[in-house]
């Protein structure tokens, strides 16, 4: 269980341009579960995400995950969960230009001193799961958006995360793609997986996937979060 | 005031420690009195997020703190050539009322602020910040002593004028002589050295015992303090005579010179490091069963512990060194 407890985040606080974009949001996200966070653009849709996956830090309020206090955690100790409990997919997919396929994958863990031979097996089956073994050679910026997405999503995927948090994944994807995108989640979701998707996708929250759509307005939750 | 390098480089540092260890105490009152890790105000994650800066900060600055008690002692040593009648620092500490004041409390913080890094690094090892409050209720403690090390040293550098006549370290540490140097100057050195060996000794071996076995941990910590305090004393009363090799001269400056191959520096560093990490492990020991520090701190301490034991091997057979290389024997 993922609890969020009058979470609020502000931005540039005390200035004459400060802005608010999550106000005491409180919510609870059951793990195993797909849920959405739906809202227009600017609604603080992934102002959440980024404080879920201790990104940022609120402002106000504390996040629990499976009942530890996240909000707290000196940065030493955030660094660890945000690499071993979540993982991220981005809107802009956020691969390093000039390194391969298999390299974007492999790069997040570089850190923790995996055996490099382990770790290039671990990337090589998440390229094959994802049907991109033919692709590990190529560089990022050679892949068309539907490989770049698969590849970030194999990338998220490399150090076993619990959690899986994506923003707007389908933005800059086509239909097709989209659906896709769509049937790699249900994977996960199968293999027990938590999804926490940011999108205002029709695609997304009215797809087969979704477990409880999630509504914000204004960095407010509209009807204090809808089931779907 | 003498404007020499070391000097300003003193002022500067010593002003910047002293402002920052200020601002770190006023934000730590806020600590001491605000910090509910339990709650989610903005006030308490506000406090969380400045802590991790400021700690920061002041753990740098307070580093500097402890190589400055090297420098002033460097820079006394290096300037004493201005002063009538002087032959090491001892003249150019001894050339205001200010002086000696200056260089004890120096070592004073300097003590303090390496046992404050250490709780520091201990607080840092665990999730739900174990010492926050601990942590800066001493720097609260620390913050007025700097400040009256910084007034101290103030006074003493601009006292400080070219060809003032002053005292030779030789009538200062002279066994004849007045006052506690005299007196620590005077003590036999046979039985010092007795003293100062059977010290590390224990000292040392008490360390293997906390190291291999986890015990007596308090006990350790009490001699590391005591051997490193009396080992200031065996160097004044009985080392120095085998450094300099003559049975009148007790300074405890001049062998931070070249022609004593600087050796002060490492007598006095591993006695500060000995010290610090040996009192460091004791210090600790109240908080070795706070959950969030049940896995890190007896590595931590055991690492202390390691630190310490070998800055007293270094000391102990740099002593045996200085006396079996010596010319000058007891008769």
């Amino acid at each position: 269980m993922i609890n969020i407890q009058n979470v609020s985040k502000v931005f540039n606080a005390g200035r004459p341009n400060e802005f608010t974009a999550l106000l005491s949001i409180s919510l609870e996200i059951h793990l195993q579960e797909a849920t959405i966070l739906k809202g227009p653009s600017g609604s603080g849709k992934t102002t959440l995400l980024s404080l879920i996956g201790c990104m940022a830090r609120p402002t106000s309020g504390r996040i629990f995950v499976n009942e530890k206090e996240i909000t707290s955690l000196p940065e030493r100790f955030l660094t660890r969960i945000r690499r071993e409990t979540f993982g991220f997919i981005f809107q802009r997919f956020n691969l390093l230009r000039g390194f391969s396929a298999l390299e974007n994958v492999m790069a997040p863990a570089y850190p923790t001193g995996e055996k490099y031979s382990l770790l290039k097996r671990r990337a090589l089956d998440l390229l094959a799961m994802l049907d991109l073994d033919h692709k590990q050679g190529a560089k990022s910026e050679w892949l068309s958006g539907g490989e770049a997405q698969r590849v970030a999503i194999a990338r998220a995927l490399i150090h076993d995360p619990a959690i899986i948090i994506a923003d707007e994944p389908t933005a800059h994807l086509d239909a097709k793609l989209s659906a896709e995108f769509l049937s790699i989640m249900e994977i996960l979701k199968k293999e027990g997986k938590t999804l926490i998707i940011a999108s205002h996708d029709p695609l997304i929250y009215d797809s087969t996937l979704t477990g409880r759509i999630v509504e914000i307005h204004g960095g407010e939750l509209a009807h204090g979060g809808t089931i779907a | 005031m003498i404007l020499h390098p070391s000097t300003i480089a003193l002022i500067a540092s010593s002003l910047l420690i002293c402002i920052m260890t200020l601002y770190a105490a006023w934000y730590g009152v806020r600590i001491v009195f605000q910090w509910n890790i339990k709650s989610g105000s903005e006030k308490q994650v506000l406090l969380e997020r400045r802590t991790y800066f400021t700690a920061t900060i002041v753990k740098y600055f307070l580093v500097i703190q402890i190589a400055s008690l090297f420098l002033l002692v460097y820079t006394a040593d290096s300037i004493h050539t201005l002063f009538a009648g002087t032959m090491c620092a001892v003249g150019t500490f001894d050339v205001n009322r200010f002086g000696f004041p200056t260089v004890l409390l120096k070592l004073l913080t300097s003590i303090l602020a390496g046992l404050w890094l250490i709780i520091d690094h201990a607080d840092n090892s665990g999730f739900d910040y174990p010492l926050i409050r601990i942590k800066y209720g001493f720097l609260i403690f620390l913050a007025p002593i700097i400040v009256a090390e910084n007034v101290l040293q103030w006074a003493y550098f601009s006292g400080l004028h070219p060809d003032i006549i002053t005292s030779c370290c030789g009538s200062l540490f002279s066994p004849g002589g007045k006052g506690a140097a005299a007196e620590i100057a005077g003590l036999p050195v046979t039985p010092t050295l007795i003293v100062f060996f059977t010290a590390l000794a224990l000292t040392i071996g008490n360390g293997f015992l906390f190291i291999l076995r986890a015990r007596a941990g308090a006990l350790f910590a009490a001699l590391s303090g005591l051997t490193g305090a009396f080992s200031f004393v065996a160097i004044i009363s009985a080392l120095s005579v085998y450094i300099y090799e003559l049975p009148s001269h007790h300074c405890p400056f001049c062998i931070l010179q070249a022609e004593y191959h600087y050796i002060g520096y490492l007598l006095y560093g591993t006695i500060l490091i000995g010290l610090i990490c040996g009192v460091g492990v004791g210090i600790l020991a109240p908080f070795r069963k706070i959950p969030s520090l049940t896995i890190s701190l007896p590595i931590f301490r055991k690492h202390l512990a390691e630190v310490a034991v070998a800055a007293f091997i270094v000391l102990a057979i740099t002593g045996i060194v200085v006396i079996a290389g010596s010319h000058y024997h007891l008769s």
